[in-house]
C-alpha cells in the first residue's frame, strides 16, 4: 500500500514547510501539488495512472478536508495537508500525522520566542539575546520571522551568538524605507519627510498597493481604536480586538489616538478604498491620490500636535 | 448529434451564475461525445491557444469535436481575440459553446458568431427541492433559500458550511446591530486573490440576503458598492472593503 502522510495545524507556515519538507524526503522522481477541491479530479487521475518511469511519485494535497483514495501504486506517496484551522485530519492508515497548533504567544508564556530560539539552533546560531526583539519586531508571522533568522544566519559566523547591535544594524537594513517610514512621518506631521519617504519608496519600483494597503490597516486601526477606547477595555483586551501585541497596542496605537476626528478617518477608509480599487484596475492616477491623502492626513496630525 | 448534418458551430448558453450550465453542456456531450473530441478552456491565452490547436485536427470517435468555453465574458481581450479567429471560418466538424453569464462583456464580433441561444432562468423551489435530495448530503432549508433557485449555488452553499455565518452577518450589517470590532466572516477572511466562484457566490448571498433593506439607500450603497468590488476587482483586500462598508453603514 503507498504511504500516507497527515499534516494538519493552524501555524500556516509550519504545516508548509512540514509538507514540502516530508516530500523532499520521499525521494520521489516527481513530486505533483493540488489545492483541493479544484484539483482533486487532476489528483484522482494521475494518482491511478502508472507512472511511465520506475521512480516514485509524491502527490501534496492542499486544503484536504477528507482522505482520498490512496495512490495505485505502493512506492507513491500521498501527503495530505489540512486547511489552516483547529481540525485535525486522522486515517488508520496513515504512516505518520503531523500537528502544529498555534504558537502561544501570551506574556508570561511565549512560545513563538522559544520557537525563534529553536529556529536559530537549527542554523547554528544562537538568538536568546536578540529573540524578544525579533517578535517584538515581526509578531507572530512565523514565516516573516523565519526570513529575518535566515537572514542573520547568513550574516553571523556559525555557532555564534546574535547581539543586538548586529541583529539592530541587519533588521533596518533589511527593511530599508517601508511604508511604515511614510506613516511615521505623517504621524509625526512632518509632510516633507513623509513625501520624501513616499518618493523614495516609489524610486524602487511600483510600490502604490503597498503603501495603501500600510495605509488602510494603519486608518482602520485608528477606527478600531476609538470603539476599544469607548468601551473603556483593558490593555491586553484592547490588544487583541485590534489584533496586535499589547507593547505595540500601548506605544503605538495608543500614542496615535486622537490625531484625527473619526469623520476624517472615515473618509480616508472610503478614499484609499477607492485608490486601491482603482489601482487594482491599472490606473496610475492612484499614485496622485494617495500622495494628496499622505498630505492630508499629515497636516491634520500636525494641526492637532501644535 | 449525428442527425443534425447543419450544426450550428457557436452555440451560446446565457442565463445566471450558478444555474448548472457547464454541468448540463458536460452531462449532454458525455452522452453523444468520446472524451477525446472534447476540451474545456482553460482561462487565459494559453487556454485559447490550447483549443485554436486542438480544433485544427479532425474528431476521431464522435462525428463533431466540442469546445467548452465557460465564463466566457470573463476571458482576456487577447483570449476573445483568439477565440474569434477561431469561429470565423470554424471546421465543419467543431462545435464551440459558449457559457456567458454576462454577454454584454462579450466582445461584439465574437457575438455576432453566436447561432443559437438557449437562456437558463432559476429553478422554482419544488425543483430545488428535489435537487437537493438528488445529492448525497443533507437537505438544508436556509441553503435552499439562500440559493434563490440557482442549484450550482445551493451545492456550494452545503458543501462550504460558512455561507450561513456571512447571511447572518451581513443582516445584522444592514440592521446597524454590528461594530467595526466584530470579525469579517470566515468566507472574506480566507477570500484568496482570483477565486471567482466563492466571490460571486458572496455576492449573490450578500444581495438576496439584504433584499428587504436595499430600498434604503444609506444601508444598499455600502452593500452593493462592497459587491462591486468582490465581483470585479477580484485582487482587493476583501477584508479591509468589508471593514469599509461595515463603517459606512454604522454611520
Amino acid at each position: 500500500m503507498s504511504s500516507l502522510i497527515l499534516i494538519s495545524g493552524e501555524e500556516e507556515f509550519l504545516v508548509e514547510r512540514a509538507a514540502r519538507e516530508e516530500a523532499k524526503s520521499s525521494l520521489a522522481s516527481e513530486i505533483f501539488e493540488y489545492t483541493i477541491p479544484d484539483g482533486l479530479e487532476s489528483y484522482v487521475r494521475d494518482s491511478q495512472s502508472s507512472y511511465i518511469s520506475d521512480g516514485s511519485r509524491t502527490f501534496i494535497l492542499w486544503n484536504a478536508k477528507d482522505i482520498p483514495n490512496l495512490p495505485e501504486s505502493d512506492k507513491d506517496t500521498l501527503i495530505c495537508v489540512s486547511p489552516p484551522g483547529k481540525r485535525v485530519l486522522q486515517d488508520k492508515r496513515s504512516k505518520r500525522s503531523l500537528t502544529f497548533p498555534k504558537l502561544k504567544s501570551y506574556s508570561d508564556n511565549n512560545d513563538v520566542i522559544k520557537w525563534i530560539i529553536k529556529e536559530g539552533d537549527c542554523f547554528n546560531i544562537s538568538l536568546t539575546r536578540v529573540a524578544g526583539a525579533l517578535f517584538v519586531n515581526s509578531g507572530t508571522c512565523l514565516r516573516k520571522l523565519h526570513r529575518e533568522i535566515e537572514k542573520l544566519a547568513a550574516a553571523v559566523p556559525p555557532s555564534t551568538t546574535v547581539t543586538p547591535e548586529e541583529a539592530r544594524s541587519l533588521i533596518v537594513f533589511s527593511a530599508e524605507i517601508t511604508p511604515r517610514e511614510i506613516l511615521d512621518a505623517i504621524c509625526d506631521g512632518n509632510t516633507i519627510k513623509a513625501l520624501a519617504y513616499y518618493d523614495k519608496l516609489q524610486e524602487r519600483a511600483e510600490e502604490t498597493g503597498w503603501i495603501i494597503a500600510y495605509m488602510q490597516r494603519h486608518v482602520l486601526q485608528q477606527l478600531k481604536l476609538e470603539e476599544v477606547l469607548g468601551r473603556k477595555l483593558s490593555e491586553s483586551d484592547g490588544a487583541a480586538l485590534l489584533g496586535v501585541h499589547p507593547f505595540i497596542f500601548k506605544k503605538l496605537s495608543i500614542s496615535r489616538h486622537g490625531l484625527w476626528s473619526k469623520r476624517s478617518l472615515m473618509s480616508s477608509l472610503n478614499i484609499l478604498c477607492d485608490l486601491d480599487i482603482s489601482h487594482k484596475r491599472g490606473d496610475d492616477s492612484a499614485r496622485f491620490g494617495i500622495e494628496s491623502e499622505i498630505i492630508r492626513l499629515s497636516e491634520e496630525a500636525r494641526n492637532v500636535k501644535r | 448529434m449525428e442527425k443534425y448534418s447543419h450544426h450550428p458551430s457557436v452555440v451560446a448558453f446565457l442565463g445566471n451564475r450558478f444555474l448548472g450550465q457547464p454541468l448540463l453542456v458536460k452531462t449532454v456531450l458525455q452522452e453523444h461525445l468520446h472524451e477525446v473530441d472534447f476540451i474545456e478552456m482553460a482561462p487565459g491565452v494559453d487556454g485559447a491557444r490550447e483549443v485554436v490547436e486542438f480544433a485544427k485536427t479532425g474528431p476521431v470517435g464522435s462525428p463533431v469535436k466540442v469546445i467548452l468555453v465557460d465564463d466566457a465574458d470573463r476571458l482576456s481581450e487577447p483570449a476573445q481575440d483568439a477565440l474569434l479567429k477561431l469561429t470565423e471560418e470554424p471546421p465543419e466538424s467543431l462545435i464551440v459553446v459558449l457559457i456567458c453569464y454576462d454577454s454584454g462583456f462579450l466582445q461584439p464580433a465574437l457575438a455576432s458568431r453566436i447561432r443559437a441561444e438557449f437562456r437558463l432562468n432559476p429553478v422554482s423551489l419544488k425543483e430545488m427541492h428535489e435537487y437537493a435530495s438528488s445529492l448525497l448530503l443533507p437537505v438544508s432549508d436556509s441553503a435552499i433559500e439562500m440559493a434563490c433557485g440557482r442549484p450550482e449555488l445551493y451545492r456550494l452553499i452545503v458543501e462550504n458550511g460558512s455561507f450561513e455565518e456571512l447571511r447572518d452577518q451581513i443582516i445584522s450589517a444592514a440592521k446597524k446591530e454590528v461594530s467595526i470590532l466584530s470579525k469579517p466572516p470566515k468566507l472574506i477572511l480566507d477570500l484568496e486573490n482570483g477565486n471567482n466562484k466563492i466571490r460571486d457566490a458572496i455576492v449573490h448571498v450578500i444581495r438576496n440576503s439584504c433584499k428587504p433593506f436595499l430600498h434604503e439607500s444609506s444601508i444598499s450603497m455600502p452593500i452593493l458598492k462592497f459587491c462591486g468590488v468582490l465581483s470585479r476587482s477580484t485582487s482587493a483586500n476583501a477584508e479591509i472593503h468589508w471593514s469599509r462598508m461595515i463603517m459606512n453603514l454604522l454611520m
